[in-house]
């Protein structure tokens, strides 16, 4: 740029105040080295750019900020109805807010003032709140109680602000066992859940979790003591809705007196009408000398007897389930959690248990078996998230039919939901009677390519009729394409005209390169059964080589392949069990994590 | 055929069972009658309801979702999104925004539904500056007043 040309992009950075044109022009086009007094000079005018460059730069920025001003005011978001940002705020929140979730709300608050006064009118995004142990002891008895009586009257007003809905509690674990027992302060108590329940606005549903039944008999004195007993304390006793959860991995003594007056179940809230008990587990929670199969779980016959729902984590009670399922005429909801145990001895039982109220049914990390143990001839949705093997897998069916037809509920049955069945060794077989009421039917596997229900008949059988939604989710990516699994779906006649979602697992399999890569930094000289063994009892479950890592034929069984194989890679999150004795002549047996062995 | 009639005057003839997908079309229809007459969408411009015909066209066919949960009920809301939705709604904001309220407007609950997601999913664990910078919102707050209400939601939590 000449002299000349700088002057008229730039009159007022012109060079002339501190050198004259034809030195510039001159520095300009020759590449000599400056002088000092030359370099000086263009220093100055560089800085003096910089600076204009900067102002421009502000002026810019003050520019945008005016642009999008003006600009928001044209938004079309302005004209979203508070309904609306309602709903966006309570997806963007859960319905129960731990101290994180609480934060959002703030954020979303803060806003501006409409969003304010959006979330002030959307009631339910304040109906649900996580409170966790007090840990203040340390402080000053003044500051503490004044602190607490500031957050107490916050938690009311936010309560308030959910109107007519539903209001529920979490009193939460930190994830620290109560020390209580050994002398310590009992983490359960904390003195704003106390006053909550003693004068705040009645609740709907409290959760509780604690660490060992001394906790909750810790807590129950708490909230009853100031009236002097348990039945002054009206929004305890009125409670309808209460979860009673133990911390895993806590040892103690349970709750296994056969005097149901010493047990800890009496204080439970008398007016319960939804129950969730979540028991220690198995391993952790008797005596080891004491037999579990058949300890009770003396939950007080009065309260039984008024459950509309129940959920309970049962994976040390054994037979007694029944026993207790016995004393609840009006059930209509059942969650039973079996923690991955298998508790049932069916012989012992000479015949069903009829739940006659029962409307629905939620099995969850458990086998099947358990549905030999009952009838539920009520039930329209049943929801299966199994933990069974692949020869459990193929019992399914069978059981499951028995069941469906012992509880007469082809006619009735609208949901059905059966999760986790393993493939033999891709296609699942899930043969059932005709459901006829079946509305929505959930299959999710990532051990299934696809689903085999039956063999072909003519004229096809639709086993299904009703169906509206079809969900099979986490399918196995395969040459067994999605295609050809609704042709025979269609072929079969098994579903009509309904909604069908797909999803796919996400594909873990390394390539071959990038595990030959993971090998030479594996561990050597660790103790192959060892490591075996502890695998097992991890159950790392079994995923195929890549093809040019064993060489078998297409229609090799996986244990064939494996026989063969000089390296077997392992990924987590199928469910099934791998036949070690089959993989032992494997050099390498690479699990998820890239742990060779 | 059913003709609609947008606010900027544009006319569009569209099948009667892809229009159907609107609860608000629906209920016209099935209150008025056949009519020659177009059904004017005041709110509702030309380029947006292309839009919304495009996801009612996609969906053409299919059962309309089943009704939303309980408001009552307690539990978390997923925030996934079909492929095909979340590529559909790949449109810049103020677009979004028209979709949003169009399918309001319209009663179109299960496109309002993945409209609203994907705001929320915009949103999600953004701080309200960073909001106010995402969507161009003016903080209209004084800072005493923000300052305030920091206040009334943070307790102390026994720290």
């Amino acid at each position: 740029m000449s002299y000349t040309a700088l002057s008229s992009v730039a009159p007022d950075l012109s060079p002339s105040n501190l050198v004259s044109a034809s030195d510039f022009e001159f520095m300009l086009g020759s590449t000599n080295h400056l002088s000092h007094v030359q370099s000086s000079t263009v220093m100055v005018m560089l800085a003096s750019v910089n600076r204009r460059i900067e102002q421009f730069e502000e002026r810019v920025a003050k520019l945008d900020i005016h642009r999008r001003l003006l600009q928001s005011m044209l938004s079309s978001l302005r004209k979203f109805p508070v309904e609306i940002l309602g709903e966006i705020f309570l997806l963007v929140v859960p319905a129960i807010l731990g101290p994180l979730d609480r934060k959002m709300v703030g954020n979303l608050g803060r806003v501006c003032k409409r969003w304010r006064d959006a979330l002030l009118g959307t009631p339910a995004v304040w109906r649900g709140l996580v409170i966790r142990p007090c840990r203040c002891w340390d402080r000053l008895p003044d500051v503490i109680a004044r602190r607490h009586n500031a957050d107490y009257r916050k938690i009311v007003t936010w309560f308030e602000r959910a109107g007519g809905h539903p209001k529920v509690l979490v009193y939460g674990s930190d994830g620290t066992t109560c020390r209580c027992e050994l002398g310590g302060v009992c983490r359960s108590v904390h003195p704003i859940v106390t006053r909550l329940f003693r004068e705040g606005p009645p609740l709907d549903h409290f959760t509780l979790q604690v660490s060992t039944t001394t906790c909750f008999k810790n807590w129950v004195a708490q909230v009853g003591a100031t009236e002097g007993g348990l039945a002054e304390n009206p929004r305890w006793t009125a409670l309808p809705s209460f979860s009673l959860e133990f911390e895993d991995d806590i040892h103690q003594p349970w709750d296994y007196n056969t005097e149901t007056d010493g047990s800890v179940f009496n204080l439970l809230p008398p007016a319960v009408r939804r129950l969730g008990v979540h028991l220690p587990s198995f391993s952790d929670e008797v005596d080891h000398s004491i037999s579990t199969s058949g300890l009770p779980i003396n939950l007080p016959i009065a309260v039984l007897s008024g459950l509309i729902s129940l959920g309970i984590r049962w994976d040390w009670g054994g037979n007694r389930l029944v026993e207790v399922l016995s004393n609840c005429p009006v059930l209509e909801h059942l969650s039973l959690d079996l923690s991955y145990s298998d508790p049932f001895d069916i012989d012992s039982f000479s015949r069903p248990l009829v739940l006659v109220s029962l409307k629905s049914f939620h099995l969850c990390m458990g086998g099947l078996k358990v549905l030999d143990l009952f009838e539920m001839p009520s039930l329209t949705s049943l929801d299966l998230e199994l933990n069974v093997d692949r020869h459990g897998s193929t019992e399914v069916s069978d059981r499951l039919t028995r069941f469906i037809k012992a509880s007469r509920l082809q006619r009735t049955l609208v949901f059905l939901r059966v999760c986790e069945l393993v493939g033999s060794p891709c296609t699942i077989v899930l043969i059932l009677p005709p459901l006829h009421a079946l509305e929505h039917l959930v299959l999710d596997s990532s051990t299934a390519c696809g689903y085999h229900f039956g063999p072909n008949v003519m004229p096809p059988v639709r086993v299904f009729p009703s169906l509206r939604h079809l969900e099979l989710l986490n399918l196995k990516p395969s040459k067994h394409t999605l295609l050809s699994e609704l042709r025979y779906l269609q072929r079969q006649g098994i579903v009509g005209r309904c909604l069908i979602t797909v999803s796919y697992a996400k594909e873990q399999a390394s390539s071959e390169v990038e595990l030959q890569s993971r090998v030479p930094s594996a561990k050597w000289g660790v103790n192959l059964s060892d490591r075996l063994a502890t695998a097992c009892v991890m159950s790392v479950p079994l995923r195929l080589p890549t093809p040019s890592t064993v060489h078998g034929d297409d229609d090799d069984e996986p244990e064939v392949l494996l026989g063969r194989a000089k390296l077997v890679v392992l990924h987590d999150g199928q469910g099934d069990e791998v036949r070690w004795s089959l993989i032992e002549r494997a050099e390498f047996v690479l699990l998820h994590d890239g742990l060779c062995v | 055929m059913v003709l609609l009639l947008t606010s900027d005057n544009e006319m569009f003839s569209v099948a009667e069972d892809v229009i159907k997908r609107s609860a608000y079309i629906k209920n016209m229809l099935e209150d008025v009658g056949e009519s020659d007459l177009p059904i004017p969408l005041p709110n509702v411009e030309s380029n947006v309801l292309v839009k919304i015909l495009e996801y009612c066209e996609h969906y053409r066919g299919e059962p309309l979702p089943a009704s939303d949960v309980d408001p009552a009920e307690i539990g978390d809301r997923s925030l996934d999104i079909a492929d095909w939705d979340q590529k559909y709604m790949a449109v810049d904001q103020e677009m979004l925004f028209e979709i949003i309220l169009a399918a309001n407007y319209l009663d179109i609950k299960s496109l309002l539904d993945v409209g609203c997601k994907t705001v929320a999913k915009m949103m999600k664990g953004k701080s309200s500056e960073e909001i106010r910078t995402l969507f161009n919102i003016a903080n209209d707050f004084t800072p005493e007043e923000e300052a305030q209400i920091r206040k009334e939601n943070a307790w102390a939590e026994c720290r």
